[in-house]
């Protein structure tokens, strides 16, 4: 009996001294490919990095974002579709199912990069490891994302909840704010991101926001909301800083670093994947993406930018040959390395065409119609003439921004749509138009897990 | 110290020698037989011709010889004696037969836990790739759904219930008492997972012939000893060990043959068309054949009118063949055993392009005892290597299956058509390629300190790599998609220490028994990914360094550590009243500091009522009764590793500038920890004349809180999920029947029959501010957990034709309401049903499956909708003619886009499948003596050989339902007819 009692405590107390020390037996060494998100803010290039790949969600070339140049193409009337995905059959017959698969990838993209920038400025701003002016510029360029991303969701959504922490608890009953709240907010950002940054692109090429980056966005964002006068002002602030000027040809607008970009996303191999499902594999085949008979027609027969921008193939089915145009702003489809291609998000046309209009608004038809010529004058187009009416040079600029800025982030579509004149564009081309579909469906599954949210209406 | 002075006693004692045979009843010899003498832990293994011998120190005392499969003999003995035969009687539902239990065995007499076991013998009679599929509808309680048709395709086990709402409802597998990880190894990898290949059950890394048992822990009783892992049930399975004897070879050899078990129906051309063609009638649009018409219709306006392709046919016409090739050879003298065997199995599939599995694997064994019976080594090593090659064929199936029947798989220029964005010709050039190697060794060392006093340690060594490529081709893709090829490597290695100590006692009537013991483990996964695209030349396909460009590479690093101490006391008086207890205290590292440590423990008891005089004397067809009854608590922590903190890093594709961004991983929660589920099991089991019919009843009522889950949340969160314990109580509980019976036993015939059934229910029973959570709509208080929702039809509106769905109370409603209950994926009962005869040498076994349920169907768009073809059940659809209907009308301008998840798509899809016949025959000894052969058995085995079922369900096979696209379990090709034949040699 003696024998056992020792062995068993001999055993018990092994077993003891084992887990006297218990933590130790389960306790895990640092990860080796993960940082704890309070070493990333202790350093400046890990913050860096940590805010690159805010601009990696928005701006990868596989990125939601990016990938919805197309869609907003087809959702407006400037692109057809011709396959048979029902994701994009939706968006050419604008009407969204409120499960979309791609309106679903939108929504989460770009709320991902509003939590990205909330963890980054609430990080910043609990560091102890960062200086000063790393911390501020940090938050400038975090402040800009955001503020773009809030700017896309309240023009494709009308009614969304703004996001400012990282707090899930609170985060995942919000409901819905005013869209003048997200205005505000977005302004807000914009402003605070003009003013901590400096003038200067950090890192090579232009591909990060600095100061002109935000005040080119508040101008679009002031125009928006017809403050005329603030968004001449933060366009003029843009154009006169002869960064940007002049003009490229029409063939290098979207190459890397080109002379105009103010912003681009950028990309590893100096092509967009996109260009895969815009341009045809070969010349004879159907292209996915046919520019639509009305915009195509909208081009002046010697606009530079219809023969750059737009190509043609011939399609022959059943012996019978049919030209199809599609689009090609961009057309790298392999790494090339001498002429690449990054996705422009602000360029100098866009704050020529604010102008004008911010200026036609304010009466000034003459520098309106100036800033327009601009335009025009690269395209191979005569110059207007200055003495036009007030709502002939608007008509005029808003035809120009058709030509000028189909196929990139919307504009079409939320042009139409802030000039309230979708459904009598739309309504005509589209059986399947409805006055509802000014506004995407909030997701179905925002719906489901967050009841404090309302699908819009006609959904 | 009444014992030990009794020991001392003993061995001033004479020393008796036993000595003997041990035969079957056919004379026989059966080696590797355990040999003990009762109440002590004197034990040896019959030799080669099942001889034995055996010293023991007390002078009279009861003999015991057991083999699995066998019933226990006892005899008792006085002194020493030699010449004993020992005839052992084959068990078919013996009470006395052993139970493997967590960390020891006992037998179904005794144990006070509930515990389901089938045995080789009936594994060796399914033709199954996976050994779990040997499972489905054998045992009450156990839930055995085949996700998919492909060979080492996932297999989902519930053992009582869902208890968890996500993820983690994986049982805990050991294997020769090592743990080893059930769950698909890439779930981190998303594009290999979710890709061809699909998730690759580990479970096939386990040669089904090598398999002695299974048996499968259910209630607190006999989970609890396996503490925090314990919660959805404990899977014990036991390979097959060494016995010494004669060298003994064994070759196992088999062919079969499959095709596909059903074929869902669909439209054909003519009725497709004319439904087509109705939807534009009915909508007053005229097709065009313009392909940038909103009303482009190449079905009717381009492709053939008269020559379509029957897409079923095409994909599931063809048959599949497997091969099986086994040998073993074992043998031991004395104090040795060894067995080494080793095993090739392939298959392919039936649908189109080349698609092989592969799998060898060898395994070895060796076990030594000491002289003095005091040490015992065992090691047993086991190594697989599994080739899987697939086309992306098989991702295609669901698609392709659903095209229009005129669909033309060529332009008229000869190029393939990827109008559908999908082509089969096309995507057999997609091929994934898994290398799976897997190699398990457990040591086992045992030392006998006192004669009641045991050590026992186990140290168990798992590794598996996983190797794919997964390439995309030009030729497998539309022009409009970059080639790439994905390359994965995926490892993980496991370790695992658990000392043991038992100690047993007899005290007169009493028998007390203690376990103490110790677990250590310690798991490293290691993952990489490139993907990479843009590849000059498609022969380069899998050369990284032909690639354009390289879009994503990714590694990954897991660590998981895993202690606990745990402890068993038994208690046995006069084998009538059992308690037992366990107890269990485990830390985990997943999760966070101040989290990680969580207790569990249980009692249960057992009376052996048949034990009383009265009922032996009064109710003597009563021969066996027992009311067992437990109570504990188990835990879980399937959840991912690091999930308690903050962090960032690069996923791998992320390069911004140059630099390689890091981005946020997870919404992290320091605060979540162990879930528990709190399992009540009270049972019945009678034996009537004999013990020749056993009935067992059990109703068990498991609840779980604080599950464990990732927490779904609306992504304007940032994320979609996140680790939270969900303040839920979930109850699972049920009855679970099972009867066996030998109706018939004669020398030369014999019948017996089993029969179980289980009732499962499931409901939420509370969840805390319901109303406010992310599951307020998803959910419903008081209803199961598997609930369907969707749209309520109300039928057809007569005046449109069109379905009318219901608002949140049930009214017809033009704006309807997405979160009415359609429906539970719980079965309301399933259960098998096994006859075996044996005729002389024949022996034919016959078993039954069935399942009373629904499920979703594969209806998507409401009939006439263009890019889908659908089945025929919407032949049925209203029209002016064909008003008592309730499929909508045809339209081919804008969807209802209800319909799909609404009622109408919620069939009932019960079933009763005969899902195995074999039938086997052993040549007569006599002839075989001449022969030099020991044995030689011929066998047939049908798998799924018929079906009752509702054919007009829109699934494809009742068993696995539907194939839903996006998810990687969807990825499935039906449930086969298989045949085979074999032959096993002895020698």
């Amino acid at each position: 009996m003696k024998k056992i009692y020792k062995y068993t405590f001999t055993l018990l107390f092994a077993l003891s001294m084992l887990f006297s020390s218990c933590d130790k037996f389960v306790e895990i060494p640092e990860s080796k490919n993960q940082i704890e998100t309070d070493v990333v803010f202790a350093d400046s290039a890990i913050a860096t990095s940590a805010l690159l790949g805010v601009y990696y969600t928005l701006g990868s070339p596989t990125s939601a974002v990016s990938f919805h140049n197309k869609y907003m193409s087809l959702y407006s009337d400037e692109y057809l579709y011709t396959s048979s995905f029902p994701s994009p059959m939706q968006f050419g017959q604008s009407k969204l199912l409120p499960d979309n698969f791609d309106n679903t990838f939108l929504w989460n993209n770009l709320y991902s990069v509003v939590y990205q920038c909330n963890s980054l400025i609430e990080g910043v701003n609990k560091s102890t490891g960062l200086t000063q002016s790393a911390k501020t510029l940090l938050k400038g360029e975090a402040e800009f994302l955001r503020a773009f991303a809030n700017f896309y969701l309240v023009n494709l959504y009308d009614n969304i909840p703004l996001i400012l922490t990282t707090e899930v608890s609170k985060n995942a009953h919000a409901s819905q704010n005013s869209s003048d709240l997200v205005y505000d907010q977005i302004i807000k950002d914009l402003l605070a991101a003009k003013s901590e940054l400096g003038l200067d692109y950090k890192g090579a090429g232009r591909v990060r926001a600095n100061s002109l980056v935000a005040s080119a966005l508040l101008a679009r964002v002031y125009l928006y909301l017809g403050k005329w006068n603030e968004a001449e002002q933060e366009a003029t602030r843009v154009i006169s800083t002869g960064l940007y000027t002049p003009l490229p040809l029409i063939e290098n607008v979207f190459l890397a670093n080109s002379q105009e970009t103010i912003l681009q996303f950028w990309n590893q191999n100096g092509f967009l994947n996109d260009t895969y499902d815009l341009i045809p594999a070969l010349a004879t085949d159907l292209p996915q993406y046919t520019i639509t008979p009305g915009l195509y027609e909208a081009f002046d027969a010697n606009d530079i930018r219809k023969s750059h921008w737009i190509s043609t193939n011939i399609v022959t089915i059943d012996g019978v040959s049919e030209a199809y145009h599609y689009p090609s702003k961009y057309k790298n489809k392999a790494p090339n390395a001498e002429k690449s291609e990054y996705l422009s998000v602000l360029r100098l046309s866009e704050q020529y065409l604010i102008r004008a209009e911010a200026l036609a608004q304010q009466e000034n038809i003459a520098d309106a119609v100036a800033g327009l010529n601009v335009i025009r004058n690269r395209a191979g187009l005569l110059p207007l003439p200055n003495i036009i009416s007030k709502q002939d040079c608007l008509t005029a600029i808003a035809k120009e921004r058709q030509l000028e800025l189909f196929g990139e982030w919307g504009h079409r579509f939320m042009d139409l749509k802030r000039t309230r004149q979708l459904n009598q564009i739309l309504g005509p081309l589209k059986s399947t138009w409805k006055a509802t579909a000014k506004a995407f469906p909030i997701p179905q599954n925002e719906l489901t897990y967050n009841s404090k949210l309302i699908q819009n209406d006609g959904y | 110290m009444a014992t030990l002075c009794l020991i001392f006693k003993a061995k001033a004692q004479e020393v008796v020698t036993l000595s003997g045979r041990v035969t079957d009843q056919q004379n026989r010899s059966l080696s590797g037989v355990t040999i003990k003498i009762k109440n002590t832990t004197t034990e040896t293994l019959t030799n080669y011709s099942g001889y034995f011998s055996i010293i023991c120190f007390i002078k009279q005392g009861t003999i015991q010889a057991s083999f699995l499969g066998y019933k226990i003999y006892e005899a008792s003995f006085n002194g020493t004696t030699n010449n004993l035969s020992i005839k052992l009687q084959e068990s078919t539902n013996d009470l006395n037969e052993v139970q493997v239990i967590g960390y020891g065995q006992t037998t179904r007499r005794l144990n006070t836990g509930s515990v389901s076991s089938i045995s080789a013998k009936q594994i060796e009679q399914q033709p199954v790739t996976n050994v779990l599929s040997a499972l489905s509808g054998r045992m009450p309680g156990v839930f055995v759904q085949t996700t998919n048709g492909l060979p080492g395709g996932n297999i989902n086990i519930q053992i009582r219930g869902k208890g968890s709402i996500a993820a983690g409802t994986n049982p805990l597998y050991i294997v020769d008492g090592v743990p080893y990880d059930g769950a698909a190894p890439n779930p981190t990898n998303s594009d290999l997972s979710g890709s061809i290949a699909g998730t690759i059950s580990p479970l096939n890394n386990l040669n089904p012939s090598d398999i002695e048992s299974i048996t499968v822990l259910k209630d607190a009783d006999a989970t609890s000893i396996y503490g925090s892992r314990g919660s959805n049930g404990v899977v014990l399975i036991t390979t097959k060990m060494a016995s010494t004897g004669d060298t003994r070879i064994v070759f196992n050899i088999q062919q079969g043959v499959s095709k596909v078990a059903q074929k869902p129906k669909l439209l054909n051309l003519k009725d497709y068309l004319e439904i087509r063609e109705e939807a534009f009638t009915n909508e007053g649009i005229t097709p065009s054949a313009d392909p940038t018409s909103p009303y482009y219709a190449p079905d009717l306006k381009v492709w053939s009118q008269t020559q379509g392709t029957d897409w079923v046919d095409y994909l599931f016409g063809n048959s599949a063949r497997s091969s099986d090739l086994q040998g073993r050879v074992s043998g031991g003298k004395g104090q040795t055993t060894f067995s080494v065997s080793g095993n090739y199995h392939y298959e392919n599939l039936i649908i189109p392009g080349s698609n092989d599995f592969r799998r060898s694997g060898l395994s070895s064994q060796f076990q030594h005892q000491s002289e003095n019976n005091k040490l015992r080594i065992a090691i047993s090593n086991s190594f697989t290597h599994q080739y899987n090659a697939l086309s992306n064929a098989i991702n295609a199936i669901d698609g392709t299956m659903l095209l229009a029947p005129n669909y033309p798989l060529r332009l008229p220029d000869g190029s393939l058509n990827w109008y559908a964005g999908i082509n089969i010709l096309g995507e057999i050039n997609a091929r994934s390629k898994t290398k799976t190697d897997n190699s398990i060794t457990s040591l086992n060392i045992g030392y006998n300190i006192l004669p009641l006093l045991n050590f026992k340690i186990n140290a168990g060594y798992t590794k598996t790599t996983y190797d794919q490529i997964l390439t995309f081709p030009n030729s497998a893709i539309p022009s409009y998609v970059i080639n790439n090829t994905t390359f994965g490597k995926n490892s993980s290695q496991s370790f695992l220490l658990e000392p043991q100590l038992d100690y047993s006692v007899k005290l007169k009537s009493v028998s007390i028994s203690f376990l103490a013991g110790a677990t250590l483990q310690n798991r490293q996964n290691d993952m990489q990914m490139i993907k990479a695209s843009n590849f000059k030349r498609e022969s380069l396909m899998e050369d990284l360094g032909s690639a354009g460009t390289i879009d994503v590479r990714t590694n990954d690093y897991m660590q998981y550590k895993y202690a606990s101490l745990f402890g068993r006391a038994a208690f046995n008086l006069n084998d009538t009243y059992i308690l037992n207890t366990t107890i269990r205290r485990d830390g985990s590292s997943r999760f966070g500091p101040g989290q990680r440590f969580g207790n569990f423990g249980s009692v249960g008891a057992a009376w052996i009522f048949s034990n009383l005089s009265f009922i032996k004397e009064r109710l003597s067809f009563l021969s066996y009764g027992k009311i067992r009854g437990s109570y504990g608590t188990s835990g879980n922590d399937q959840i991912g590793d690091y999930q308690y903190l903050s962090t960032y890093s690069s996923p791998g594709s992320n390069i911004y500038q140059n630099v390689a961004a890091v981005s946020p991983n997870r919404i992290a929660n320091a605060h979540f920890h162990w879930e528990t589920t709190h399992k009540t099991d009270i049972a019945l089991e009678l034996g009537f004349l004999k013990d020749r019919l056993i009935l067992s009843a059990d109703y068990y009522l498991n609840r779980s809180k604080d599950q464990l889950i990732l927490y779904s949340i609306p992504q304007i969160t940032g994320f979609a999920d996140y680790q939270a314990n969900l303040p839920a109580v979930i109850e699972n509980k049920g009855l679970e029947l099972s009867i066996n019976a030998n109706i018939l036993a004669t020398a030369d015939f014999s019948w017996s029959t089993s029969f179980n059934l289980t009732l499962p229910r499931n409901k939420l029973k509370s969840f805390q501010d319901f109303q406010n959570s992310s599951y307020a709509k998803i959910f419903e208080l008081g209803y199961d957990i598997t609930r369907i929702y969707g749209y309520k039809s109300l039928g057809i509106d007569q005046a449109t034709g069109k379905l009318q769905y219901a608002d949140k109370n049930g009214e017809v409603s033009s704006i309807a309401y997405p979160y009415n209950t359609l429906g539970k994926l719980t079965p309301d009962y399933y259960g098998g049903f096994n006859n075996t005869f044996k005729y002389k040498n024949f022996e034919l076994s016959v078993f039954a499956q069935f399942v009373k349920q629904v499920a979703q169907g594969g209806l998507r768009l409401i009939p006439g909708s263009f890019g889908l073809n659908s089945y025929n059940l919407v032949k049925n659809r209203w029209t002016e003619s064909n008003r008592n209907t309730h499929i909508p009308k045809a339209s081919a301008n804008g969807f209802d886009i209800n319909y799909g998840s609404s009622s109408e798509n919620v069939f009932n899809t019960s079933y009763f499948r005969l899902k195995n016949v074999s039938l086997s025959y052993n040549l007569p000894e006599t002839f075989l003596a001449r022969l030099k052969i020991n044995q030689l058995r011929v066998f047939a085995e049908g798998q799924n050989l018929f079906t009752l079922w509702n054919k007009n369900a829109a699934i494809l096979d009742p068993e696995f339902g539907v194939m839903k696209s996006g998810s990687s379990l969807s990825i499935n090709s039906p449930t086969l007819t298989t045949v085979v034949l074999g032959i096993q040699l002895t020698l």
